[in-house]
C-alpha cells in the first residue's frame, strides 16, 4: 500500500426523487485513513449517496472528486480504485465460491494477482488467493459448493471475502453487516480497522455500533428537505 | 465561445419554453399556409396522370407524409444521440415530442397509400411494394419506442432507454429498406410502384414539393406542441415554471 | 494499493474480461439445464403446433418449411432473452460488471457470446430433426444449419440491447418483443430467403453474405448500444 494521500470530495451534492427533495447541499471530505458512516432513517437516501459515489446513480448535481478530480471523468481510472458491494451480494448463486471470487478478481484483479501465476480458467492451480480469502470468513469448507446451496449469511460472507482480495483504496459498502453472525462481525471490523490503517477508505452505511475513531458520520437526515419547490438555479 | 451559446442556451428548458411559445404560431401558420397552397394545386389544378387518372393525387398527401416521418425518426435518433453524449435534459424530451408525431405520420402514409392502392392493384394493401411494408415496418419501431418509454416510472431513464433503441433502429432502417426491397424483388421480379421518378412529370412535381414543405413546417409545430408538455412535466414543479406561468396569463 | 499506472495494458485487460464473463455464464448455463434445451423445445412444440394447424400434407409444409422456421427460431431466441441479463441484475453481478475498470464492451462481447452459443448451437444440431419434421430435403440440412448458427448470433446482439434497455422494468418479455422484433426483419428476409434460394436450386452467396455482414455489423454495434442501455437500467 503506498503512502500517496487520497482525497474523495462529495460536493454540494444534491438529488431529488420523484416529487421531493432526496438531499441537498451535501458536502463530505474524506481522507486516505478515514472511514464515512452514513446515517439516517430509512428511505432518507444513503443507498443512493452509495451509488452516486459509486458512479451507478448519475441523476444528481454536484460533483464528487477523487484526489481533485472529478469521477465521471476518471471513469476506468476511478472505477480501479473502487470495490462496491451492494444490497444484492453480486455473487452467482450456479458457481461455487472459488468459482465466484475467481470471475470478480477476472474482472477488478490487480496485476499482483497475475504474477502470483493466477489464471482465470484453470481450477486446479492457483486458487490459493481465494482460498485464503474464504478461510478469513469461515468458507473454506463451502468452497467447492455452488453457492445456492449456501445460507443467506454464507453467500454475504462470499461477497465480504471479496474485501480480502481487494486491493481497492476505495470501499463503498451498502450494509456489510446484513446477515453476518457476531464472529463475522469481529473479522468484518478487523478488516476495516487494518484498510484504514494501510491508508485506505470506507464509505459504508450500517446500524451496527462501529468504534473505530477513524469513522466520521454523515447524517443524511440532516440534509433533507420537505418537499417544496426546487430553486430556479438547480433547473437551469 | 460565442458560436457555441445558444447550443447551451437551447439545454436550457427555461429558455427553450418561451422561444417555443414564439415560434408556434409562425411555424403552424406558415406550414398550414403552404400545405393548402400545395394541395388546392396538386388535386384541382395538375392535370390527370395518363394511366392512373385522377387517384394519382393522393399522392400529394402520401409521399409528404412518408417523406417527413421517415426523416422524423432520423431527427428523433439525432436527439436521442445528442442527449446521451452531452447529457442534454431538452435534447431527450425533443425525443419523446417526435416519437408520437413521427407515429402518427407514418400511420398517415400507411392509410394513404391503402387508399391508393385500391385503384392502382385492386386490393388495400398489396406486399410486394417494398415502400410500403417498409413503412409498415417503421410504425412498429414508432410503437417499440413509445412502448418502451411508456413502460418506466421514471421520466428520464424512460427517455434514455427510449433513445439508445431509437437510435439501434437509425442503424437498422437502411438494412431494413433493402433487405425488404430484396425480398419483394425475390417474390415478384417486376415490383408495381406507385411513381417511378422518371415518370413524373415536373407539372406533377413542383405542387409536391411544395406540399413536402408544408408537411415538414406543420410537422415542427406538432412537435413543439408536445415539447412544451414534455417540458412542463419534466419541470413541472420548478419555480420558473410556475412564474413563467403568471406572467403569460396576466 | 494498485494505482493506474501498474493496470494492466489495454489488450490483455480486454481479453481477460471477454474469457471471464464468457466462461463464467457458459458454466451457469451448463449447471441450469433450462437455459439451453427450453428454447429448443419451445422450437419443436411450436413447429408441432404449426403441423397440426397446416394439416399432415408434406407438401403443404414444405411450402412454409422456410418461414415456420425463421418465425420460430427467432421467437425462441427472443424469449430466452428475457433472463440473459435478468439474473445478473436480481443477484447484484451486474453492478459488479458495471464497476469493473476493464472495458464493459468486450465483458458484454463475452456475455451474448455465450448465449448464442447455448441457444445457436443446440437449434444448429437439432436442425436435421427440424428438416424431418417439415418435409425439408436433407441435401438442405447444412445450409439450414449454417443459417440458423448464423441467424442466431444476429438475434442474440440485437435481441440484447432489448433485454438490456428492459430488465429494469417488471413487463419485460412483451415489450422486448415489441422493440426487437422490428430490427429482426432483415434476419428472416435473408434467413428464410436463403432456404429458399437452396430449395430453387439457385446459388445462396447473397444471402450467405449478408448474414455474415449482419453478424459483423450486430457483434461490433450491438454491444455499445447493450452497455448504454444497462447503464440506464442500473441508474435508478
Amino acid at each position: 500500500m503506498s503512502p500517496l494521500a487520497t482525497q474523495l470530495e462529495l460536493n454540494s451534492l444534491y438529488c431529488e426523487r420523484g416529487e421531493r427533495v432526496l438531499m441537498q447541499n451535501v458536502n463530505q471530505c474524506l481522507e486516505g485513513g478515514q472511514g464515512l458512516r452514513i446515517a439516517g432513517a430509512n428511505g432518507s437516501g444513503k443507498t443512493t449517496l452509495l451509488r452516486m459515489v459509486s458512479g451507478l446513480t448519475t441523476d444528481f448535481s454536484g460533483d464528487i472528486r477523487w484526489n481533485g478530480r472529478s469521477t465521471r471523468d476518471l471513469g476506468a481510472l476511478f472505477r480501479a480504485q473502487l470495490c462496491y458491494l451492494g444490497h444484492a451480494p453480486g455473487v452467482k448463486s450456479a458457481l461455487t465460491p472459488i468459482e465466484n471470487l475467481q470471475w470478480w478478481q477476472a474482472m477488478n484483479g490487480s496485476s499482483a494477482a497475475t504474477a502470483d501465476g493466477v489464471s482465470v480458467g484453470n481450477p486446479q492451480q492457483g486458487t490459493d488467493l481465494e482460498e485464503r480469502a474464504l478461510a478469513v470468513f469461515g468458507l473454506a469448507p463451502y468452497s467447492q459448493m455452488p453457492c445456492a446451496r449456501l445460507s443467506a449469511g454464507q453467500q454475504r460472507r462470499v461477497a465480504l471475502a471479496r474485501l480480502v482480495l481487494s486491493q481497492h483504496a476505495l470501499w463503498v459498502l451498502d450494509e456489510p453487516f446484513t446477515a453476518i453472525d457476531q464472529d463475522g462481525v469481529v473479522v468484518l471490523e478487523k478488516m476495516f480497522d487494518e484498510h484504514l490503517i494501510r491508508g485506505g477508505m470506507i464509505v459504508l452505511t450500517t446500524h451496527q455500533p462501529l468504534r473505530s475513531e477513524r469513522m466520521l458520520t454523515l447524517d443524511l437526515d440532516a440534509h433533507r428537505t420537505e418537499a417544496g419547490g426546487i430553486d430556479e438555479a438547480r433547473s437551469l | 465561445m460565442a458560436n457555441w451559446q445558444w447550443f447551451h442556451r437551447l439545454g436550457s428548458p427555461k429558455w427553450l419554453l418561451a422561444k417555443l411559445d414564439r415560434w408556434l404560431p409562425w411555424l403552424l401558420g406558415l406550414g398550414l399556409l403552404v400545405l393548402i397552397v400545395a394541395l388546392v394545386w396538386g388535386l384541382a389544378f395538375v392535370p390527370p396522370d395518363y394511366k392512373q387518372g385522377n387517384s394519382f393525387r393522393i399522392m400529394y398527401i402520401h409521399v409528404p407524409t412518408a417523406v417527413v416521418a421517415l426523416a422524423a425518426y432520423y431527427v428523433m435518433a439525432v436527439a436521442g444521440a445528442v442527449a446521451m453524449i452531452w447529457r442534454m435534459k431538452v435534447a431527450d424530451m425533443v425525443m419523446r415530442a417526435i416519437a408520437p408525431v413521427g407515429a402518427a405520420l407514418t400511420f398517415l402514409a400507411l392509410v394513404t397509400g391503402a387508399i391508393w392502392g385500391k385503384p392502382t392493384w385492386g386490393a388495400y394493401w398489396v406486399w410486394q411494394d417494398a415502400r410500403l411494408t417498409s413503412m409498415l415496418i417503421l410504425f412498429f419501431l414508432y410503437l417499440g419506442v413509445m412502448a418502451l418509454y411508456d413502460a418506466y416510472n421514471n421520466r428520464r431513464n424512460g427517455n434514455r432507454a427510449a433513445a439508445v433503441v431509437a437510435l439501434a433502429g437509425t442503424v437498422n432502417i437502411p438494412i431494413i429498406y433493402k433487405s425488404v426491397d430484396w425480398w419483394s424483388s425475390l417474390h415478384q421480379p417486376a415490383s408495381i410502384k406507385f411513381t417511378e421518378q422518371s415518370a413524373i412529370a415536373s407539372e406533377m412535381l413542383q405542387p409536391l414539393l411544395l406540399a413536402i414543405i408544408g408537411t415538414y413546417f406543420v410537422f415542427a409545430a406538432m412537435v413543439i406542441l408536445q415539447l412544451r408538455l414534455q417540458i412542463v412535466l419534466g419541470e413541472g414543479r420548478s419555480n420558473w415554471l410556475a412564474e413563467y406561468a403568471t406572467n403569460k396569463l396576466r | 494499493m494498485t494505482h493506474p499506472a501498474t493496470m494492466q495494458s489495454d489488450n490483455e485487460s480486454m481479453f481477460r474480461i471477454l474469457h471471464a464473463i464468457f466462461q463464467r455464464d457458459l458454466r451457469v448455463y451448463f449447471r441450469t439445464r433450462g437455459a439451453w434445451l427450453n428454447p429448443l423445445i419451445f422450437v419443436l412444440l411450436v413447429i408441432t403446433l404449426f403441423t397440426l394447424g397446416i394439416g399432415p400434407d408434406v407438401k403443404q409444409l414444405a411450402l412454409n418449411a422456410t418461414a415456420i422456421i425463421w418465425v420460430v427460431a427467432l421467437l425462441g431466441i427472443m424469449l430466452s432473452l428475457d433472463a440473459l441479463f435478468r439474473s445478473d441484475y436480481e443477484d447484484g453481478t451486474l453492478e459488479q460488471l458495471l464497476l469493473s475498470p476493464r472495458p464493459l464492451y468486450f465483458a458484454i462481447i463475452g456475455k451474448v457470446a455465450a448465449h448464442w452459443l447455448v441457444t445457436g448451437l443446440p437449434m444448429l444440431l437439432a436442425s436435421p430433426l427440424f428438416a424431418l419434421m417439415l418435409g425439408i430435403p436433407i441435401s438442405i440440412v447444412p445450409l439450414l444449419a449454417l443459417g440458423l448458427f448464423l441467424g442466431s448470433g444476429i438475434l442474440s446482439f440485437i435481441g440484447a440491447i432489448g433485454a438490456a434497455v428492459t430488465v429494469s422494468l417488471q413487463t419485460g418479455g412483451l415489450l422486448i418483443a415489441l422493440i426487437i422484433l422490428p430490427l429482426y426483419v432483415p434476419v428472416i428476409i435473408f434467413g428464410a430467403g436463403l432456404l429458399q434460394y437452396a430449395l430453387e436450386g439457385w446459388s445462396v452467396v447473397a444471402p450467405l453474405m449478408m448474414l455474415s455482414g449482419l453478424l459483423c455489423a450486430a457483434v461490433v454495434l450491438a454491444p455499445l448500444a447493450i452497455g448504454a442501455g444497462l447503464k440506464i437500467s442500473m441508474d435508478s
